[in-house]
């Protein structure tokens, strides 16, 4: 097994390149290494690094994931984002890693093959990518049919095109996508490293909107399935592959629900706890929230889903073979949780045809889809109340957000078409809708000069000066937490009610299991077996389990000593926050007296107790990752 | 004797997380386990032993995404 890590660098400035090796040991994947590469760059260059964990190409199922890691120009600090399936053909690279440095003189796409003979062959080749993201499909389709349809053929494997699109010129929060091909046309199982920024940073720092990858090296990895069945029999009594089939069935399909992969499930268990409307809902009393999951959600939304979706078995994968098949599509359009979620009721849409409209629009321009469906949401209720109108916006119409009298089909329809007008607004930067700096530094400006009723509308983590990120979209303190890393699940983000400082604690645990399975590249839809087995599997191939699980210990914390979390600037976050409190209490029963004790102390004082509550989190995430000797 | 989830249980001596986890009827693999308020790992779960009185937290894992 390897005993290396090979890391190619990439100067985009002048097209000079080498790889350089890692040993085992010290270093162990893509998290590790990258957060090596991005402090030892500091001050000189900014580096974007991408690469695989070592089990990349093993028989271990989802282990081939695209790991992205850098200073996040969203978040404002060191991140980490991941990527379904595409490590799978970066394995034939035979190299573990790139590490993108320097800016390339034009926008260009980053051509790396490897046919036979033991180097990269490294090309930069000019593009205009404003003409082609205007081109039939659009934004990134288009970059990634370009890209393929011009490199392709000079690859003897199918390649694999990571694209950017025009969020990536306009924003800070322009994503990276990624869909196989198959017989030379995409599949429409677009994978994404969504969160942290990073087309942006691969677009605005290195002036690449492409990269198209493959090779033909074959490397020595793990494939032994009769070992590896062995192991999975010790611990599990089954072998890897019944293993892996049930801790992936809610992502497959899950006869519980009847439905399957995080929309239907999520969809199908949240109940009162919907967020809709800029998380208005959260101010409602229960009957009302769960009257309107009854009838827009359960009956409409989830319904068209379970009928389109799940009855028809539209199902893929995101590169890698995987009996997950978590890619959940109706024709060309791929459905997750939280992209539907933002770009669904939060933002007052409950009908897919609406919501494939405005999703569609946002992954072609290449967001965030999280994030833009946050901020879009927080646009359309400054709308709704007055706040803006919709000339400063560059629109025409105000949003239906009438909860009662809610149409599902032709308000969501209407909600929109007002989301993709914001949305071209934002990449023409029509109006007051500057996001070149970001939706924080917006919000600020617009508190400033229109007032502070905007700014305390919008929903977001802060981090360092500018950095935010709309929170996952789960009602729960966990998704507000001051983490170092925040809008992945590098927390606790179970519905329950837990202290703040155990919370903190609790976070911290979660996070270093988080990152044991992004250093090995492996998908955290497999992770009811990857986080128990990983250690016993590194033992069993590099035997050294104990230095692999050290070295993820100092990752977080060194993760965490960067962290610049800063409590929340919006009083909607508060809202968020004391909902979900006083939901456990009053809906769930919850007779916790430390929850009795919160809830009183936001009564008496709302601000104050959500800085105790804020800080007592950050408590427990520092006492657990800080070592003391 | 030790507690899970608040309530007292029945234990037997020198069962691990993983054994107990499973006589209550929880899966390991969906489970955020602390053992007197410090988070275990999933992969210690088959490892180590509560000592009675030991005050065991199941919490439901989130599958995100």
């Amino acid at each position: 097994m390897e005993k290396v890590i090979k890391v190619l660098h990439v100067d985009a400035g002048t097209s000079f390149y080498r790889v350089e090796r890692f040993p085992v040991g010290p270093f162990w994947g893509p998290v590790d290494l990258g957060l090596h590469l991005t402090g030892r760059e500091a001050g000189r260059h900014g580096v974007l690094n991408f690469g695989t964990g070592l089990l990349a190409g093993s028989i271990f199922p989802g282990s081939n994931r695209l790991i992205f890691t850098g200073h996040s120009p969203c978040w404002g600090g060191f991140y980490v984002s991941a990527m379904g399936g595409a490590g799978l053909i970066f394995d034939d690279l035979g190299v573990n890693m790139v590490s993108l440095r320097g800016r390339a003189p034009s926008p260009s796409v980053l051509v790396l093959n490897r046919e036979h003979g033991e180097e990269v062959q490294v090309e930069l080749a000019p593009v205009d990518p404003g003409r082609i993201w205007a081109s039939a499909p659009g934004g990134v389709y288009a970059m990634m049919d370009h890209v393929f349809g011009r490199w392709a053929r000079e690859f003897k494997q199918t390649p694999r095109v990571l694209a950017v699109g025009p969020a990536a010129a306009a924003t800070d929060f322009g994503a990276i996508a990624s869909a196989p091909y198959q017989d030379g046309r995409t599949t429409h199982a677009d994978c994404w490293a969504g969160r942290g920024g990073f087309g942006s940073k691969l677009f605005r720092e290195h002036n690449i909107c492409a990269v198209i990858y493959g090779g033909t090296c074959l490397d020595d990895d793990f494939r032994d399935r009769a070992v590896a069945d062995e192991w999975f029999r010790q611990r599990y009594e089954k072998k890897l592959a019944a293993k892996d089939f049930e801790a992936t069935t809610k992502y497959r399909f899950d006869p519980k629900f009847g439905t399957g992969g995080t929309f239907g499930v999520n969809y199908s268990t949240l109940g009162g706890r919907l967020l809709a409307f800029n998380y208005r809902s959260a101010l409602w009393d229960e009957p009302a929230r769960t009257a309107l999951n009854k009838r827009l959600v359960t009956d409409h939304y989830l319904k068209q889903f379970n009928e389109e979706t799940i009855a028809k078995k539209q199902q893929r994968t995101c590169g890698e073979p995987c009996s997950a098949v978590c890619k959940k599509l109706n024709g060309e359009f791929k459905k997750d949780y939280e992209p539907y979620q933002t770009m669904g009721p939060l933002c007052g849409i409950f009908d897919q045809r609406a919501a494939e409209r405005l999703n569609r629009h946002a992954d072609a321009a290449g967001f965030d889809a999280i994030s833009a469906g946050g901020v879009l949401s927080w646009l359309m209720e400054c709308l709704h109340e007055g706040l803006l109108k919709p000339g400063d916006l560059g629109v025409k119409s105000l949003p239906r957000w009438d909860a009662e009298k809610f149409d599902a089909v032709a308000d969501s329809a209407h909600n929109a078409e007002l989301g993709v007008g914001l949305i071209d607004s934002i990449l023409e930067s029509r109006g007051v809708l500057d996001l070149s700096l970001g939706a924080r530094k917006l919000a600020r400006r617009l508190s400033r000069s229109r007032g502070h009723e905007i700014g305390r509308r919008f929903v977001f983590l802060a981090n360092a000066r500018n950095g935010w990120m709309v929170p996952n979209q789960y009602w729960n303190a966990g998704a507000l937490s001051p983490m170092a890393v925040m809008g992945k699940y590098y927390m606790y983000y179970g519905f329950d009610f837990v202290p703040p400082r155990e919370l903190g604690r609790l976070n911290a645990g979660r996070m270093i299991q988080e990152l044991i399975i992004d250093d090995l590249g492996i998908c955290r839809f497999h992770r009811g077996w990857a986080e128990e087995m990983a250690p016993d599997i590194v033992q069993h191939i590099w035997g050294d389990s104990a230095r692999f699980q050290e070295v993820i210990r100092a990752t977080a914390g060194r993760v965490n000593s960067r962290n610049v979390a800063v409590f929340w600037e919006s009083d909607r976050n508060i809202d968020f926050l004391l909902g979900f409190l006083k939901r456990k209490r009053d809906v769930e029963g919850d007779k916790n007296p430390e929850l009795e004790r919160w809830i009183k102390a936001f009564e008496a004082d709302r601000r104050g107790a959500a800085l105790d509550f804020w800080y007592e989190i950050r408590k427990g995430v520092s006492e657990t990752l800080t070592t003391l000797y | 004797m030790i507690y899970l989830n608040g309530k007292p249980r029945e234990h037997r001596e020198g069962a691990t997380v993983r054994e107990i986890l499973e006589s209550a009827g929880l899966d390991p693999a969906l489970a955020v386990v602390t053992l007197d308020g410090t988070f275990v790992p999933p992969s210690d779960y088959g490892r180590i032993r509560p000592a009675p009185g030991a005050r065991l937290a199941a919490r439901k894992m989130m599958e995100g995404g």
